[in-house]
Order: C-alpha cells, then sequence, then structure tokens
C-alpha cells in the first residue's frame, strides 16, 4: 500500500480556513491559504489501495459545478502539479494528552457536560484543537461530530489558535449608540487585521463581543478578561498604548492561567 | 442548620456589625471592578491599618448600587449619621476619604456633604435618581457583600425558605399566584401559575432552572443580581423547588458572566456548608442541590427549550412548543425556568406576603421591575422602579434626561425583540400590557435612550443584525427572512432603497413573525416594525430618489 | 382519561389518538397540507415553517407536523393568511437556493420544486443570496451540494441516529448553517460509511449519488469497450416506481430487455453472485460450525456500507467477518477471467458495469487490492437504480411497453435464494437454506425461514438445523447493529460462549430494497412492497437453494474447483483493515 504525496501550486476558490482540491479517483490535496491567497503546498492525504488504481491525477478545483463530471463541459481550471515532496502540517499548540484526560474525567459522569468541557479545554490553550477535540470526545464518548457541531455553534469557542492578546471590542446596544462601531474600525486598522483574525505575529486577537455586561461605562473593550472602559470612539491608538503599558500585568495572567 | 439557628445566626453577625462605627461597600461589581475598585477596597483597608482604624471601620465589597457609570461606588454607613455615596473613586484617592470623612464621622462630627476635592466625588442620595426608586430585589445590593453568607441571612436571608418548609407545596403555588409575580425574562408568564403547572405533573425527577443567560446586547440586570445577592436567587430556587417538588437545580449563565459565576459557585459552596442546600435543607431531611451550567455565546440559549439543548451539551436550536418544559423539559423530565430576576422576587413575597407585593403596580403587573438604562441617558445604569410608573418619569427623572442636552428621541425597550417608543407616549406608566400595547414589550428590562441624533434606521438595522447574527438557523423564516430583512434595511441605510423594498420589508417580517420556530424569530422584525410605525419618513427621506419626469 | 380527541379540521369533524400530529390528523379527513421539512419516517423538526395552520379565533400559526391535535381544537389549514405565510416562506426557501433545476440531478423528482410548482411562484421579489460553498464529491458515493441544502436536517438525523454513524453535522449557525462533516473536511476523511441514506432521505438536490452514468455512455458509445452489466436483487422491485410501475412490481425482464437495447454485450445478474456468495459463505460457516475453523458468530459482509462501518467502528469484529466479497464483485471479478476466457475476449477491454440499490457499491469497487483480483479493476462502474432509471430515460426505450427478455447465462442465472438477497433476512435465509444442505445433505422440509423476514430492527432465532441448534440474528440499520455487537462482545469477555452463531448486517433499512440509491420516497410501508416482491419471486422460482444452481455447479467444475478452493479465495474473498475514523 502506497502513499502518495504531491506538491502542488494553485490559485482557488477559498473553502473555509483551507483549500481542498481533488483528483477524480478520490485523491485529496489540502492547502493553507497563506495572507496573499496563493498557495504553497499541500499533501495528499489518502491512501491509494493498489497500484492498478493509480492514476495520473487528474486535478480539479474542489467545488467546480456539476456536469463537470464525464469530462461533458469542464469549468475548471488547470492547475500546475509540481514536485512530489512531502510537507508537514503546521503545528499548532495543543493540551497537554493527560490534561484532556483530567477534563474528561471531572465532566464525563455528569450528563451533557460537553460544553463545560469545551470551555475548561479553551481555557487552557485559547481555543480548541482538533486534536484535543478527538481525544476528548474519545475519552467522553461524545462523537467527534457532535463537538464540531457545538463549537460552531457558539461563539465563544475558538477552532483557530488566536494572538495572545484577545481584544474584544463590544458592540452590545449600549456601546453601539455610543459609536462601538467606530471604535472597532480604529482597532481594525491600528493592527491591521479585521474583526475576528489575530494579527500575524500572532500577539493580538481583534474580536467583537455583545455586550460584557458594564452597560453603563459604554463604549468598552476587554483585553483578556481586562475591561477598558468609557473610552472614545476615535481612541482606538490610545487603547493599543494601553495594553502596551498594562502588558505585564496581562502577561503575569496569562502565565497564571498556563499554570 | 437547624431553623431556629438562623435567627441566632442572624443575631451574631448584626452584633458583629454593629460593633463598627462605620462601615464602608464599595461596589466590587463587574463594572466597578473594570474602574478598579478592587484597588479601592485594597487602598481604603492599606489606609484604615495604618490608622489603627480596623476594629472601627468595615472594609466591604458589594453589588451594584445602581449608577454604574460613575462607579466605582463607594457607600459610607455609620451609625451617627445619614449615609454618604461616593462615586468614581480612585484607589489613590482613598486616603483622601479616610482623612476627610471617615476620620471625622468617627471623631463624632457630622458631615453632610464632603467639601474639597471630595465635594465632586458625592452623590445626592435626595437625586431623583435614588430617591424615586423603589427597592426590593436590589433591597441588599450596596448594602451587604454578596461573598459572606452572614450578611444575607442577618438582612432576614433564608427566612423566606424557612417558612416555605412549613408550607405545602400548593400553598407556595397559591401565595405566588396571589402576589401577581410575573416572569421577568420577558414573556411576563404568571410564576404561581408556571409553578403550579409543574408542580402538577407527577414525575420522580424535576428541574428548576435559573435563567440566567441575558443575552439581550444592553442589559445586565441579571447579571448584577447574581454578582451582587447570589443567596437571594439560591434562596429563590429553593422555594421554587418546594413548590413544585424539584429534585434538581440548575444555574445556565453566560460565559460572558464570569464573576457572576464565581459568586454563585462561592454562595452555593457556602450554603452547602451551612446545611441551607445540599442533602439536608435545614435539617428538614430534604435533599436538594445546584448544578452549574455556562452559556457559549449563544442568545438563543435563552429561550426556553433552546437553553434545555445546551444543557444537555447539543446546539442550542429551540424546539417546537408543545409540549412544554413543565411536561417535558431537561432530559425530558419536567423542568421549570425562570428568570433570575423573577427568582430574586420570591423570598421577599414569601416574607412579607402577597398582598404587600400586589400592592405596588398596576393591575396585572405586579411589584417592581429592574431596567438597564443606557444609551443617551445622562445617569447610566442599574434602577429598580415599581410597576406603574410612567416611562417619563423614570427616563427624566431618574435617567435625567440626556447627558449631552438634546432631545429624547425615543426609547428601545425589550431588547432585539421590542420596539422603539416614541417620546409623545412617555406618559404610559411601565407594564407589560402597556408596552405591549406600544409595540414594545418589557423583555428583560434593558431600556436604551436615543436622542435626536440617532438614526432609528440604524438602530433598527442595528437590532436585525444581532438578530441575524444570533438566528440558530434552524428554520426558514428566521434564517433566510432575518437575513433577506437586513439585507433590504442595509440598501435602505446605504440609500439605494426603494419604496418596493419596504413593503417587502413588512411581508418579510409578517412570514417571521408567523411561522418562525420561536420567539427570536418571531419578535426579530419587532423593531424594525416599530421603527417603521413611529419614524416611517426616517426610512423614506433614505430612498433612492425616484427622478420626477420634468413639467 | 379518555384517549380519544376530538377536534375540527376546516369543519371537519375528526376523532384521533391523543398525541396524533394535525399533519396526519388532516389525511384521515383528506385535507392536504404542504410539507417540506417533515419526513414520514424520521422526527418531526419543525424546520421549514411551511406546515403552518391555524386555530380559529387565535393569530398564532402552528406547525401541522410537530403539533398534536388537543381535544376541541378548531383546526383551520387554508385560509388567505396562512396561504400568504406558506408562500413568503417558500420565497425566502427559493431566495437562498440556486436556481439550478435544469441542471440538477433531483430536476422533477425534487420535493422543494414540487412545492414551488404547485404554489406557482413566479418571481420572488427577493434578490437571490446564495452562499458559495465547495461541493463535496470526496467519498466517491455521494455528493454533497450545501448550497441547495434547505437544512431541514434529515440526513443527520439518519447519518447520526438510524446510521449512528455521525459522519454529516450541522456546522456554524444562522444562515451560515451548513451540513458538513465534523471540522468542515472531505466526507472521504470522516466516518462516513458511504450507506447514502443521507441522500435517499433528502429532499433536494443537496445530497445526491455520484452520478457516474455518463462514464457508462462514453463507454458505450466506445466501440473498443465490451460493456457488460449485472443488476441487482432490489434494483429490479424498485426501478419501476420511475415509469408509474405500482411499487413491488419485479421488471426483471424488462430490465434485461432495456440494457440489451442500450448496447451491452452482455446482461448478467447479480443474484448469480448472490448464490455463489452462498457456497462460498455456507462452506465458511460449516468449516467454522462444525471444524471449528475460526470464530462464531459468522457475520456477514456482503454490504460495503456495514464492511465500512465495521472497519472503522468495531474493528474488533474482523476475525468475525465472513472473507466473502460482495456478490456483485464476485461477478465482476468471474467476468474478467471466467467470461473473458470461455468468451476469448481480451479483458482488458471489458467494462463491467454494476447496477446497484446502493451508492457504497461505488467506492467498494476500488476499496483495496483484492478488487483488482482478475488483474483489472474487477467493476469500473457502479450505478444506482436512480441513475439507472435516468438512463433508461434518456435512451429512448418505452420501458413501459418494452416486452421481457433473458439474461445471459453462464452469469446470469439464478435461484430464490439470490433474489431475496435484496431484503433485510434475505442474506440468512439463503444462508440456512443452504447450510442445512451441507450440513444434512438433504434440503429442509420448508424453505422459508420467516423468523428471519420483516421490519424489526433486530431479528432473533434460534433454528433447528437437522438436531443442531443454529442461533441467528439478523439487523439493518446500522444503529441496531450495536446491541447485536454489543452481546457479542460482552460474551466474548465473559469467556461464554458465543450469543449467535450466524449474524447478517445491512447498512440500509430494511436491506437493499431500502438502499441509499433506490428511488426517492422510501418508507416502511414501501420498502415492504419491495421486499415482497422479492419474496414472491423467490416463492414461484422453481429453484430456491444456491445449491441447485446449475451454472454454479458449472463454474465450479470448469473453473473454481470447489468451494474455498485457492481460485475461489483469490477471486472471490477479501480482507478487512482497521481504519481510523477520522483520516484527519
Ligand atoms: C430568543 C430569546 C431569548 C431569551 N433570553 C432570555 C434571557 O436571556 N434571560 C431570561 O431570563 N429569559 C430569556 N428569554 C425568555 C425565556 O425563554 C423564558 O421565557 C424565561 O426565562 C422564563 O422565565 P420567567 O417566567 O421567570 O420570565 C428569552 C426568550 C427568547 C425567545
Ligand atoms: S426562529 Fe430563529 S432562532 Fe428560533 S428556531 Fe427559528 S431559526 Fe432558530
Ligand atoms: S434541488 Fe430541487 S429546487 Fe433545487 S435546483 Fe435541484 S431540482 Fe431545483
Ligand atoms: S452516506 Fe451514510 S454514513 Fe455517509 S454521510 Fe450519508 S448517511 Fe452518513
Ligand atoms: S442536505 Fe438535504 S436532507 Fe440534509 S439538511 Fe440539507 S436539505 Fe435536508
Ligand atoms: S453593551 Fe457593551 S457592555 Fe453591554
Ligand atoms: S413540514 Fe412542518 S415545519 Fe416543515
Amino acid at each position: 500500500m502506497t502513499a502518495i504525496t504531491y506538491t502542488v501550486r494553485y490559485r482557488l476558490v477559498q473553502f473555509g480556513q483551507s483549500l481542498v482540491v481533488t483528483n477524480r479517483g478520490g485523491a485529496w490535496i489540502r492547502g493553507e491559504i497563506s495572507p496573499e491567497g496563493a498557495v504553497e503546498s499541500g499533501v495528499l492525504s489518502r491512501d491509494w489501495p493498489c497500484a492498478a488504481g493509480v492514476q495520473t491525477p487528474e486535478i480539479l478545483p474542489w467545488g467546480a459545478r456539476p456536469g463537470k463530471r464525464g469530462g461533458r463541459g469542464t469549468m475548471s481550471t488547470p492547475i500546475e502539479v509540481a514536485t512530489a515532496v512531502k510537507v508537514a502540517a503546521p503545528k499548532a499548540p495543543a493540551a497537554p494528552k493527560d490534561e484532556i484526560t483530567l477534563i474528561a474525567n471531572k465532566w464525563k459522569n455528569k450528563r451533557g457536560s460537553l460544553i463545560m468541557a469545551l470551555h475548561d479545554l479553551q481555557s487552557r490553550v485559547g481555543y480548541v484543537p482538533r486534536e484535543s477535540a478527538m481525544r476528548l470526545g474519545h475519552e467522553m464518548d461524545v462523537p467527534l461530530a457532535r463537538i464540531y457541531e457545538v463549537v460552531t455553534f457558539y461563539n465563544y469557542f475558538k477552532l483557530e489558535a488566536p494572538g495572545k492578546y484577545v481584544i474584544s471590542v463590544c458592540l452590545g446596544t449600549a456601546c453601539h449608540i455610543k459609536g462601538s462601531a467606530e471604535l472597532l474600525a480604529g482597532m481594525e486598522k491600528e493592527l491591521k487585521v479585521r474583526e475576528g483574525q489575530s494579527t500575524p505575529d500572532k500577539e493580538y486577537h481583534l474580536q467583537a463581543v455583545r455586550c460584557l455586561g458594564c452597560c453603563g461605562l459604554a463604549p468598552l473593550v476587554s483585553v483578556n478578561g481586562k475591561v477598558y472602559a468609557k473610552l472614545k470612539t476615535n481612541e482606538s491608538h490610545h487603547v493599543i498604548e494601553r495594553i502596551q503599558i498594562d502588558k505585564p500585568m496581562a502577561e503575569a495572567d496569562h502565565e497564571s492561567l498556563a499554570e | 442548620m437547624k431553623p431556629e439557628e438562623l435567627e441566632v445566626k442572624a443575631a451574631a453577625e448584626l452584633a458583629k456589625q454593629q460593633a463598627f462605627d462605620v462601615r464602608l461597600f464599595t461596589c466590587s461589581s463587574r463594572g466597578c471592578q473594570s474602574s478598579e475598585a478592587l484597588g479601592v477596597i485594597a487602598g481604603l483597608k492599606a489606609e484604615l491599618k495604618a490608622r489603627q482604624l480596623e476594629s472601627r471601620v468595615q472594609v466591604n465589597g458589594s453589588g451594584c448600587m445602581g449608577l454604574c457609570s460613575k462607579g466605582p461606588l463607594v457607600r459610607m454607613t455609620s451609625k451617627t449619621q445619614k449615609d454618604i455615596l461616593f462615586s468614581e473613586i480612585k484607589p489613590e484617592m482613598a486616603a483622601m476619604v479616610v482623612e476627610q470623612v471617615v476620620v471625622p464621622v468617627l471623631e463624632g462630627k457630622t458631615i453632610e456633604k464632603p467639601g474639597g476635592d471630595l465635594e465632586h466625588h458625592t452623590l445626592d442620595l435626595n437625586d431623583p435618581f435614588f430617591a424615586m426608586q423603589v427597592y426590593s430585589v436590589l433591597e441588599n445590593n450596596g448594602k451587604i457583600d454578596p461573598e459572606k453568607l452572614d450578611d444575607y441571612i442577618a438582612r432576614d436571608g433564608y427566612k423566606a425558605l424557612r417558612k416555605a418548609l412549613t408550607m405545602s407545596a400548593e400553598d407556595i403555588c397559591k401565595e405566588m399566584l396571589a402576589s401577581g409575580l410575573r416572569g421577568r425574562g420577558g414573556a411576563g408568564f404568571p410564576t404561581g401559575l408556571k409553578w403550579d403547572l409543574t408542580r402538577k405533573v407527577q414525575s420522580d425527577v424535576k428541574y428548576i432552572i435559573c435563567n440566567g443567560d441575558e443575552g439581550d446586547p444592553g442589559a445586565f440586570m441579571d447579571g448584577s443580581v447574581l454578582e451582587g445577592d447570589p443567596h437571594a436567587v439560591i434562596e429563590g430556587m429553593l422555594i421554587a423547588a418546594r413548590a413544585m417538588n424539584a429534585t434538581q437545580g440548575v444555574f445556565y449563565i453566560r460565559a460572558e458572566y464570569p464573576l457572576a459565576v464565581e459568586r454563585v459557585e462561592k454562595a452555593l459552596r457556602q450554603a452547602r456548608v451551612a446545611g441551607l442546600a445540599g442533602k439536608n435543607v435545614m435539617d428538614s431531611g430534604w435533599a436538594f442541590d445546584f448544578e452549574i451550567r455556562l452559556g457559549a455565546g449563544a442568545f438563543v440559549c435563552g429561550e426556553e427549550t433552546a437553553l434545555i439543548a445546551s444543557i444537555e451539551g447539543k446546539r442550542g436550536t429551540p424546539r417546537p412548543r408543545p409540549p412544554f418544559p413543565a411536561v417535558k423539559g431537561l432530559w425530558d423530565q419536567p423542568s421549570c425556568i425562570n428568570n433570575v430576576e423573577t427568582l430574586a422576587n420570591v423570598p421577599i413575597i414569601l416574607l412579607k406576603g402577597a398582598p404587600w407585593f400586589a400592592s405596588r403596580g398596576t393591575e396585572k403587573s405586579k411589584g417592581t421591575k429592574l431596567f438597564a438604562l443606557t444609551g443617551k441617558s445622562k445617569n447610566n445604569g442599574l434602577v429598580e422602579v415599581p410597576m406603574g410608573m410612567t416611562l417619563r418619569d423614570v427616563i427624566e427623572k431618574i435617567g435625567g434626561g440626556t447627558d449631552s442636552g438634546l432631545k429624547i428621541k425615543a426609547i428601545q425597550t425589550g431588547g432585539p425583540s421590542g420596539g422603539m417608543i416614541p417620546e409623545h407616549q412617555f406618559d404610559t406608566p411601565v407594564s407589560y400590557e402597556n408596552l405591549q400595547q406600544l409595540g414594545s414589550m418589557m423583555g428583560s428590562g434593558g431600556m436604551i435612550v436615543i436622542d435626536e441624533h440617532d438614526s432609528v434606521v440604524e438602530l433598527a438595522q442595528f437590532y436585525l443584525d444581532f438578530c441575524v447574527d444570533e438566528s440558530c438557523g434552524k428554520c426558514a423564516p428566521c434564517r433566510i427572512g432575518g437575513t433577506q430583512m437586513l439585507h433590504l434595511l442595509n440598501k435602505i441605510v446605504a440609500g439605494t432603497g426603494t419604496a418596493e423594498d419596504i413593503k417587502t420589508i413588512r411581508k418579510v417580517a409578517k412570514a417571521m413573525q408567523k411561522a418562525s420556530l420561536c420567539a427570536l424569530g418571531q419578535t426579530a422584525p419587532n423593531p424594525t416594525l416599530s421603527a417603521l410605525r413611529h419614524f416611517e419618513h426616517e426610512f423614506t427621506e433614505r430612498l433612492l430618489p425616484v427622478a420626477t419626469p420634468k413639467a | 382519561m379518555s384517549n380519544t380527541v376530538h377536534a375540527t379540521i376546516n369543519g371537519l369533524p375528526v376523532a384521533v389518538t391523543k398525541g396524533t400530529s394535525i399533519l396526519d390528523a388532516a389525511r384521515q379527513v383528506h385535507v392536504r397540507i404542504p410539507t417540506l421539512c417533515k419526513h414520514p419516517d424520521l422526527d418531526a423538526t419543525g424546520a421549514c415553517g411551511i406546515c403552518i395552520v391555524q386555530i380559529k379565533n387565535n393569530g398564532k400559526m402552528l406547525r401541522a407536523c410537530c403539533t398534536a391535535v388537543e381535544d376541541k381544537m378548531e383546526i383551520l389549514t387554508e385560509t388567505p393568511e396562512i396561504v400568504d405565510v406558506r408562500r413568503s416562506v417558500l420565497e425566502l426557501i427559493l431566495s437562498r437556493h440556486p436556481n439550478e433545476c435544469l441542471t440538477c440531478l433531483r430536476n422533477q423528482n425534487c420535493e422543494l420544486q414540487t412545492l414551488a410548482a404547485d404554489f406557482g411562484l413566479t418571481w420572488t421579489g427577493l434578490d437571490s443570496i446564495v452562499p458559495e460553498h465547495a461541493i463535496d464529491d470526496s467519498t466517491h458515493s455521494i455528493v454533497l451540494d450545501s448550497r441547495k441544502c434547505i437544512t431541514c436536517g434529515r440526513c443527520i438525523q439518519v447519518c447520526q441516529q438510524d446510521q449512528n454513524v455521525w459522519a454529516l453535522s450541522f456546522l456554524n449557525r444562522g444562515f451560515e448553517t451548513r451540513i458538513a462533516a465534523a471540522g468542515d473536511i472531505p466526507l472521504w476523511d470522516s466516518p462516513c460509511v458511504r450507506c447514502g441514506q443521507c441522500s435517499a432521505h433528502c429532499p433536494t438536490g443537496a445530497i445526491v449519488e455520484y452520478d457516474e452514468s455518463v462514464k457508462v455512455w462514453e463507454k458505450l458509445e466506445d466501440p473498443d469497450a465490451y460493456c457488460v452489466v449485472q443488476i441487482a436483487p432490489a434494483v429490479r422491485v424498485a426501478v419501476g416506481e420511475a415509469f408509474g410501475f405500482p411499487v413491488g412490481a419485479n421488471l426483471t425482464g424488462k430490465i434485461y430487455a432495456a440494457l440489451r437495447r442500450m448496447g451491452f454485450k452482455a446482461v448478467f445478474d447479480t443474484n448469480f453472485g448472490a448464490d455463489l456468495t452462498i457456497i462460498e459463505e455456507a462452506t465458511e460457516f460449516k468449516s467454522r460450525l462444525l471444524e471449528g475453523k475460526g470464530v462464531l458468530p459468522l457475520i456477514t459482509s456482503c454490504c460495503p456500507g456495514w464492511v465500512n462501518f465495521m472497519e472503522k467502528f468495531h474493528s474488533d469484529m474482523i476475525p468475525h467477518f465472513s472473507s466473502c466479497k460482495s456478490p456483485h464483485a464476485m461477478v465482476g471479478a468471474l467476468t474478467k477471467t471466467y467470461y473473458a476466457q470461455k468468451q476469448g475476449i481480451d479483458p482488458a477491454k471489458i467494462f463491467m458495469v454494476s447496477i446497484m440499490p446502493c451508492t457504497a457499491k461505488k467506492s467498494e469497487i476500488i476499496r483495496s487490492k483484492e478488487m483488482y483480483s482478475s488483474g483489472y479493476q474487477d467493476v469500473d462502474v457502479s450505478i444506482t437504480t436512480r441513475e439507472f432509471a435516468r438512463m433508461i430515460k434518456q435512451s429512448g426505450i418505452d420501458f413501459v411497453t418494452i416486452p421481457n427478455e433473458p439474461c445471459d447465462h453462464i452469469l446470469g442465472m439464478y435461484t430464490g435464494a439470490g433474489t431475496i438477497f435484496g431484503a433485510t433476512g434475505g442474506v440468512m435465509e439463503a444462508a440456512l437454506r443452504t447450510a442445512y444442505f451441507y450440513v444434512t445433505g438433504g434440503d429442509a422440509p420448508k424453505l422459508d425461514f420467516t423468523a428471519t423476514r420483516g421490519l424489526k430492527g433486530v431479528k432473533e432465532a434460534s433454528i433447528d438445523v437437522a438436531g443442531t441448534t443454529v442461533r441467528i440474528a439478523v439487523a439493518h440499520g446500522l444503529a441496531n447493529v450495536e446491541q447485536v455487537i454489543d452481546k457479542i462482545r460482552a460474551a466474548k469477555e465473559a469467556g461464554e460462549e458465543p450469543p449467535y452463531h450466524f449474524v447478517e448486517v445491512m447498512a440500509c433499512p430494511g436491506g437493499c430494497v431500502g438502499g441509499g440509491g433506490q428511488p426517492y420516497g422510501a418508507t416502511n410501508e414501501l420498502r415492504i412492497k419491495r421486499a415482497e416482491g422479492l419474496y414472491s419471486e423467490d416463492f414461484a422460482d422453481q429453484l430456491r437453494c444456491s445449491h441447485h444452481n446449475p451454472y454454479i455447479k458449472q463454474l465450479y467444475d470448469e473453473f473454481l474447483g470447489a468451494p474455498a478452493s485457492h481460485k475461489a479465495e483469490q477471486l472471490l474473498h477479501t480482507g478487512y483493515q482497521v481504519l481510523p475514523e477520522y483520516k484527519r
């Protein structure tokens, strides 16, 4: 049984956070999107059963409309297949195994406590890594599909590792009336990221939230739980500065969280 | 704890409190914590220690005292004089407070109004903001330390539970029904009736669930109550459990309120240790315990059936009702879901009696209601008003008008499910029926003031955007209808809408109202429709100009 | 307390048992309430909002599919207001749906399209907002196009509850809600077992079979290709539904005729393969039962969906699995060896097409090296009954009137035992007939082992085979398998005698007659009728036991030697591997 690894270079439509192309035999090539939108490489992830079945991979963009099949009127863009090099998937932090066991043991005997376990997991690593989710599901006897169903339903959970400092700009009604949209726009400009994204250096993650329960102090942002209140809408620069100043403190919090 | 011990404990705690000449309460709720309230507490303690006044002055944290925008608030109570309420106290001002006010008071002086630098940091307790409020649910806020069980017991805490333990389940339900208490979570269903319905369902397992999801953006009453007086809610739940023979309590609290979660956790631990919850409640042989479950950022999980799904560890999507949770709720067992504020009202009703409670309010809406007054209001914060007070009194007197001095255009109540009430209707007394009749609703109690510079079209757009964001996506009318309506509203805001679009908005709104599965979708068009009803010109002004043929 | 409630629907009195939905009650008085998300086999979710009705003097609208009738309800189902709202809701649904009917596999066979046609919608007045999502055809069995999804949740209910696979789930929420495998990975990498039940339950073209009919046409047009075809048992009693035949009508002869006209050079029948499977499997069973070669119970392996499920979720059962390939794979392998030799055809030129009720067979044919046992891909394309029905329509053949024709022999002639393979319990029954023969040397006095028949989720029985008690279990629908496996496992752990000797599993509810590639609208009622079509053919057959099939005898004599011979092992048997639930 031979596993085949291809590296391909292609331009394609975005599919979630990643791009996937297929050859017709059902082989899958996956790559991550770089900031420019161009894709460097991907790994073919299918174990081809036997030599007799291998055909030249005819790579079609995933998502080309039906009708392309059978070759009558193909709507796909041709893709250049480059050299076959194995590319390691980027490594993101995951929660240590025994810790997941700990979380699972804490919750698995309480019915329906998946969300609580996910809270525990996310508070450890800042997001819900796939590996950890798989392990958690395994230990709690919850199908992975259920975990993803839940994680993608609730705004609170993240599937990607966020930046170190999570800046939450409140877009609740009180804050909205006091101009929080402008504040957020300023932040986006300041950090050069869009809402919901992290800076490339993974230092900041900018997100919008709906009401932090301090509406009397609108508009406000919170950074890793610390609230900066009664801001002026044009003060985004100032907020970042204050974050910089408070960083040592936040850092300490961060570490205590990690302990 | 035996029932009699309650009084002993209360008396002991009162005596302890009496021993202090001055007691300082610093709001330690989330809002004030974000303006360094904890630093203020530390500062006060340090200063008093330095002056060796610790035995004479007690420093406490407290629940929200209402005027969040002026936080951190510090209340000084003394046996010898009227309370003083300081505002916007920074940690570095702690010494000043001790030196300029506490010490003179301890020396026997009476201070009417602190002078000097503190003059602008003192609030007038005769101001309508305080004077016109009627504290019932908030009675303890600012007067007890939410982290101390004895503080609560000293203020008649758990006395109502003691009474409930001597009553039959049916009688408790009757008492609640007689009080006229209605659900504070939005729909206003009579609480006594709900309990009675759940009571009548036969089952070995029953749940009482506290709905602390408070997803309405711009409302923070429930969070404040949980942070400021967690034991009142616990006691309310225990009484509710007695009234319907529930076997387990569940707190569902939104994850964005970590402090509330922490306080409830702590309070539950205290209650268990004191024998007020757990294996043997007040030595009555009755076992009842609680669990805490967190939300995870989904407004729709405030809806009863979605909340149940969420507690079961699933996607928080509502399911069709009937069967109602009273028949088939959490884990298919009968369940009663009550709002935080509803439950916080329970002990005092039982203690003071239904007639006392029913004496306040209008014919069909009794008692008091908490509002989170925000937006362009001068006074921003948590207020408690009796039902029947006119909106004008709430907004103009308690709220003090706008901070900018601009004219008030309207208020929005009921959050994303509610509607706008224009200024000319402000003379309406607050009640469930009246607000509904004005095309809005009581909702959970967010009250957002907008002034003449604010655009109602954009506010409607904001709320709809929220609902589209928060729609669970299960049913087509809400999932697609909301998106389409928002799309049309976006067009109008961008100035490319047409009169046809307004017609389509109304049509889609109707489909959503009638065919959505849960109240989120059914009510999502309300802000837009009420804006259209009262301010249609603001919409038409923004339409694409129609070319008029030259004469 | 009385268990009956009385109400009126549009003024017509109706009495139903408590708990009956308004939708079902309305049917009793011949009132049709339109529905979209509700599937008769599945729990109502109330997702679409099309079935709304009103109670007299009450502005609120209720969902008929999931609201129970209450006493004294005065239900109105067709007021102008209701119709108006229904229409608006439908307009909304269409505004989030690609207008691709003409190039959609569900064209003219789509619940949404029918509804839109019924309402006579012309112009919705709404801008079309259709999110662009990638199409997932990675499984080679089903194609998932979430743009066409109306999020009714049927597929998820089927995949999670009925099949217990949990490959599909909802992703995101609100307008962004869509169906996907956990973590938005291609279904190929998910636990999906390719059963296709999701596609059979989907009301729209959001999940359809991986259509390969074009490939078949291409080969039929290719003068160099020697096209051979076989049809599965369950196809013959279902394809007629697409042409207005009564449900369960057995159209074997017409199918042969149509295939020959399409240009297939040889028309075979998978029933022959089924007979062959029985010979091999019964031999295997006999040697396990009587000679102690291998563990008991023996578990059937002719359902590729079940094989996938076992490899992913219950790989500890591998030793229990029969090593027999599925019947069509056997026919495929023999076509490119035995038949090719006999006819003197270059097997490289043979293009083997299987017509199956099944989507799992589409990926089964490339699942492992054993599927290339002839030296070529044994089966080149496997198409479903639905694709086949469309092909007939494209071919210009008047299927309704075309006279019956026989199949081509050698790999075509079959017995009643092969026919009943298409229904749950059929494999077991057929195997018992032959096992009885193998053990006793004579046929059972009564060939109908009825304990294996019917739609009960798990059927257990003890059968007396000439003094030896054989304990059997038959399960269909993968969720039902769990309890059988649990029992086997428990006995194993406790070191007890196995609870069964022989276990049959089919992944689809009702067996192949309810397969994922069968015509739409399968309910239990339909499944029973289709199965009846098979049983009545079996009953009428002269030959009802696989071991009486003369061509099977000929095959062993001329080519394979004996059951379980080396050659048989090489061509007719396969192996299994432990597969991860998730490949990533
Ligand atoms: C979309 C939606 C959100 C809701 N959010 C809340 C909430 O955050 N808190 C709450 O107490 N009730 C909320 N409710 C109302 C609850 O469903 C329920 O009516 C209430 O908790 C019942 O308690 P009560 O009878 O004490 O008011 C919401 C309802 C809907 C439809
Ligand atoms: S109305 Fe909206 S939130 Fe409620 S079930 Fe339907 S889609 Fe979900
Ligand atoms: S799924 Fe139905 S309505 Fe949609 S494009 Fe296909 S045939 Fe048309
Ligand atoms: S083919 Fe079967 S296993 Fe795969 S997604 Fe569909 S229902 Fe689930
Ligand atoms: S894919 Fe089909 S069955 Fe599944 S939710 Fe969408 S429309 Fe329903
Ligand atoms: S609206 Fe921003 S904190 Fe409530
Ligand atoms: S058929 Fe009843 S809601 Fe869809």
